[in-house]
């Protein structure tokens, strides 16, 4: 395979490109899908396929294919090239200077996800169902694969990586006294099926069910009005995933997902400026082993390695591949990542989380008079600039002299991200990373990553 | 090139030689080409081709999915017998009930296929996106970002129910957002099975036109409003509306349309309907994944709740007939067809005293699918509507229930079109759609 690469890239480089790289990819696993108790049905499955990417008259030619076969190369190649080289509103695209680099390496699986027989897997989902039984609507969606690239790019790197992982999805669906409420969540990593085994679910789930009927039956309304608020990590996570993560990638900011994802309320000259208060830091990992975001190169064969995007309350750094890293004479920080062969790599996150500090969740909320223990969410949403955040409650609690008394019925907190990020006054020492996948792109990329965080203690804000 | 029905025979009858009931098998060839433009330059050009084949097994209502990427001899036995083997771990799906059984006559659909967009050249594709850039900044944007896509398709469905279908389809996409500064943008989209009626100028005009009419947004007090729905922003909800028919997303609490049929959940003259059949509609075929001749099925009629969506399984567990909607797992929308009203958009503005008229949404979510409680939030040029004017306005959020939205339409203009967007996967046809009192909110700090 590494020959058909090495010969796509040196066709593009004799058509006259001045830069050519080559992605292959290969990936294979099963998934599964159980609903109400049943198996609606078993997947396995596997694709192959590699892209080309050149550079030349200042824009991005790109091909790719699932035959692998030269003729079949060559052609996406020809017409990348042929296309790129007659556009007459080329832009400037540049990329950042990167040493070449040639590495191999695997993630390792204690337990093979290809030796765990699908009965296995099935019986790990129904074990989990059971223990929600009581719920009217149940859905797990279970997925495994092993995913092989190999990178190659005119100026000499070489990188090769096998990643395993699994992923959970769950929804239920709760009803008491006539009333519904859901709840909805990922879990997912890197490695074998030891990390499913990892999630605790068997637990999990039974708390969250009582958690949430809890929420219908005996859910407390509480006024709109100013409170102190206490999020646990799932909702730290969001938080820094949308109104940090997410501005923070500079191909928002120079415009490139206009049209897509959005742009960014954050400019490049507010590096430096204050949002928070000096406790506060901000880090996306791509480094952290066993989590969804993990990978140690970058899909531009940049080396990965830990970003602080807000150091010290301060905007620090914004994620970038090659592409954006050139356009504002910034270093590149290889956050270039794509979802599979058949797409370019964009600016993504990885890991992305508070980094905690010093006070446990329990001190946090025993910091609060009164106020609201916000545990988990439901509905969110951002708008595209990053600015306008929402994020509505499945289970929470009153807080009442430092304790968690009743659970309380939905509620938002509806906020603009300076407001949020100014209002934190304490993060807990607690760490947790919860899964997601995080969509950008047209055709649209779905990449794992994790996000999470210290439990945050936000002081007079205004909930619904 | 392989003969796809010849190796669809092969495996089919291998399969059923091992023991397996119901095979379908699809294989499909694709082709696309697509280009994006980013601050009025054109910065990539793609180009792809693909292949692939599924393969649906059921042996004992044990139900196996997978793909196979060769056809050698050898590849097809060993991707069989690995199938046979996979299929011994699963449990058999109780309330499966099967696969159509055919063969059916299918009668082509019109317009689904344009052989020039098979031909079209790189300078043609470049040429089309320069002219819905040219046009937005004619309307007087400063800047536009978007995306030129064009795909061809042939497909082929071999089933052991005696269904054996191909077709050929093609599709044409221009999504464009026009920038006048930070807080002023437009953006429109149009998607076409053809390139006659593929108008990139106008599409820029649309959205560059918007973008000027957003300068200088304001903001406005939260509280309930009319609200005046664009092509394009009410799709994204429709699409949801449409999907949650499926009779698998009732099943599973991901619809809040359960136990609802004959009930009346919009007035009397709001008309929905799925139609496979819609010529030059780009969810349309001869047929669904199971090869049942697709059809115009009406969701919603006078209002009430007429049908969900079935595939053969799961119209035979529920007593009625499939809608041809198969999805082999779940069955899903083809077109979304919402029946145009007989307004123009100016009467709609202008029976509207003060509400709010959205171009665009996004980031749609549910607190409860259930019962179909959501936000979402406007994006691009949103206006203040006074007395007729257009005012533009920022930072707000839809807070409401989609039940209540569908019941509390009050107009339904007569201009539909196709919609395709970032947010709307899903072909869906839509007018500008008029709702009263929905529940408008904005941030702390806004």
């Amino acid at each position: 395979m590494e020959a058909l690469l090495d010969s796509a890239i040196k066709y593009a480089k004799e058509l006259g490109a001045d830069y050519a790289e080559a992605r292959l990819q290969k990936s294979k696993g099963t998934s599964l899908s159980l609903s109400n108790g049943i198996l609606e049905g078993g997947s396995f499955g596997q694709s192959v396929g590699l892209s080309v990417r050149i550079l030349v008259n200042k824009t991005l030619g790109f091909g790719h294919t699932d035959q692998l076969d030269p003729e079949s190369i060559k052609s996406v190649v020809k017409f990348a090239f042929a296309a790129a080289k007659a556009n007459k509103k080329a832009a400037n695209v540049r990329f950042s200077p990167a040493n070449p680099v040639v590495k191999e390496y695997e993630v390792k699986e204690k337990k093979n996800l290809q030796d765990i027989s699908v009965k296995e897997k099935l019986d790990f989902l129904k074990s989990l169902d059971a223990k929600i039984s009581g719920a009217r609507q149940r859905l797990f969606d279970y997925i495994d694969g092993i995913d092989e690239r190999l990178f190659l790019n005119t100026e000499g790197t070489k990188i090769k990586s096998r990643i395993p992982r699994c992923s959970l999805f769950y929804i239920f669906t709760v009803s008491e006294s006539g009333q519904t409420a859901q709840r909805m969540w990922d879990y997912g990593g890197v490695g074998g099926f030891e990390v499913a085994e990892k999630w605790n679910l068997a637990e999990i789930l039974p708390e969250e069910f009582k958690e949430l009927s809890k929420v219908l039956s005996e859910g407390a309304k509480v006024p709109s009005g100013k409170y102190d608020l206490v999020v646990g990590p799932q909702i730290s996570g969001i938080i820094a995933h949308e109104s940090c993560g997410h501005p923070f990638e500079a191909d928002r900011i120079i415009g490139r997902e206009a049209a897509q994802a959005g742009e960014s309320w954050i400019e490049p000259s507010m590096l430096g400026k204050s949002l928070a208060k000096d406790f506060v830091n901000i880090i996306d990992d791509p480094t952290i082993e066993g989590s969804a975001g993990f990978f140690l190169y970058d899909d531009e064969g940049i080396p990965a390695r830990p970003k602080y995007l807000i150091k010290e309350g301060k905007i620090n750094c914004f994620l970038h591949n090659r592409e954006s890293s050139a356009a504002l004479n910034q270093e590149n920080n290889g956050s270039a990542r794509a979802a599979n062969y058949s797409v370019e790599p964009l600016v993504r996150m990885s890991n992305t989380f508070f980094k905690p500090g010093q006070l446990s969740e329990k001190e946090l909320i025993e910091g609060v008079k009164k106020g609201i223990y916000f545990k988990n969410f439901m509905e969110w949403n951002i708008d595209d600039r990053r600015y306008n955040n929402k994020y509505t409650s499945a289970i929470a609690y009153l807080i009442e002299n430092g304790k968690l008394t009743k659970p309380v019925k939905p509620v938002s907190l509806e906020i603009t991200t300076p407001v949020l990020y100014a209002a934190i006054d304490a993060i807990g020492s607690n760490f947790e990373l919860h899964a997601a996948t995080c969509g950008k792109g047209e055709p649209m990329q779905g990449i794992p990553v994790t996000h999470g965080g210290g439990s945050l203690r936000l002081r007079e804000v205004k909930i619904k | 090139m392989i003969e796809p029905f010849a190796v669809l025979e092969q495996i089919r009858d291998a399969l059923l030689k091992k023991g397996a009931q119901e095979v379908v098998l699809a294989f499909t060839r694709g082709r696309g080409k697509e280009l994006k433009f980013v601050n009025n330059k054109i910065i990539k050009i793609s180009n792809g081709t693909s292949e692939s084949a599924s393969i649906f097994a059921v042996f004992d209502k044990k139900i196996v999915l997978t793909n196979i990427l060769s056809f050698d001899p050898e590849n097809i036995k060993k991707c069989i017998a690995d199938i046979e083997a996979f299929s011994k771990h699963l449990e058999p799906k109780p309330d499966y009930f099967g696969i159509a059984k055919g063969p059916f006559k299918y009668s082509s659909i019109e317009n689904i296929y344009d052989p020039k967009i098979s031909e079209i050249s790189e300078k043609e594709i470049l040429e089309l996106a320069g002219q819905g850039i040219d046009a937005a900044l004619q309307e007087g944007a400063k800047r536009t970002g978007g995306i030129l896509e064009i795909g061809e398709e042939e497909s082929f469905l071999l089933t052991s129910g005696d269904v054996k279908a191909t077709e050929k389809s093609t599709s044409a996409y221009f999504s464009i957002r026009a920038l006048l500064d930070k807080t002023a943008s437009g953006h429109a989209t149009v998607a076409e099975t053809n390139l006659q009626k593929f108008d990139t100028a106008s599409t820029g005009h649309v959205a560059g036109k918007f973008s000027k009419m957003a300068k200088g947004p304001k903001k406005i007090e939260p509280g309930k409003y009319d609200v005046l729905f664009s092509p394009l922003a009410f799709a994204a909800l429709l699409e949801f509306i449409g999907g949650a028919l499926s009779i698998y997303n009732v099943e599973v609490g991901l619809s809040p349309f359960a136990n609802k049929i004959g009930q009346q959940v919009a007035p009397k003259f709001v008309n929905l309907y799925d139609d496979g059949r819609l010529p030059g509609g780009l969810g349309s075929g001869i047929c669904d994944a199971e090869g049942v001749p697709t059809q115009r099925t009406q969701t919603i009629g006078a209002g009430v709740l007429k049908s969900y969506l079935y595939n053969t399984s799961y119209a035979k567990k529920y007593n009625t007939k499939s809608t041809a909607n198969a999805g082999l797992i779940a069955p899903r929308p083809t077109n979304i067809i919402l029946e145009p009203g007989k307004s123009d958009v100016e009467d709609l503005i202008k029976d509207i005293k003060r509400g709010i008229y959205i171009t665009n949404l996004w980031y749609t979510r549910f607190q409860n699918y259930f019962t179909g409680d959501f936000s979402t939030i406007p994006r691009d040029a949103t206006f203040l509507i006074e007395n007729g004017e257009l005012k533009p306005i920022k930072e707000i959020r839809l807070s409401d229930n989609i039940l209540k939205l569908l019941q509390n339409i009050s107009g339904i203009a007569r201009d539909q079109r196709q919609i395709l967007s970032w947010e709307v996967g899903t072909p869906t046809w839509c007018s500008h759609v008029a709702v009263r009192d929905l529940n408008i909110t904005k941030p702390v700090g806004a």
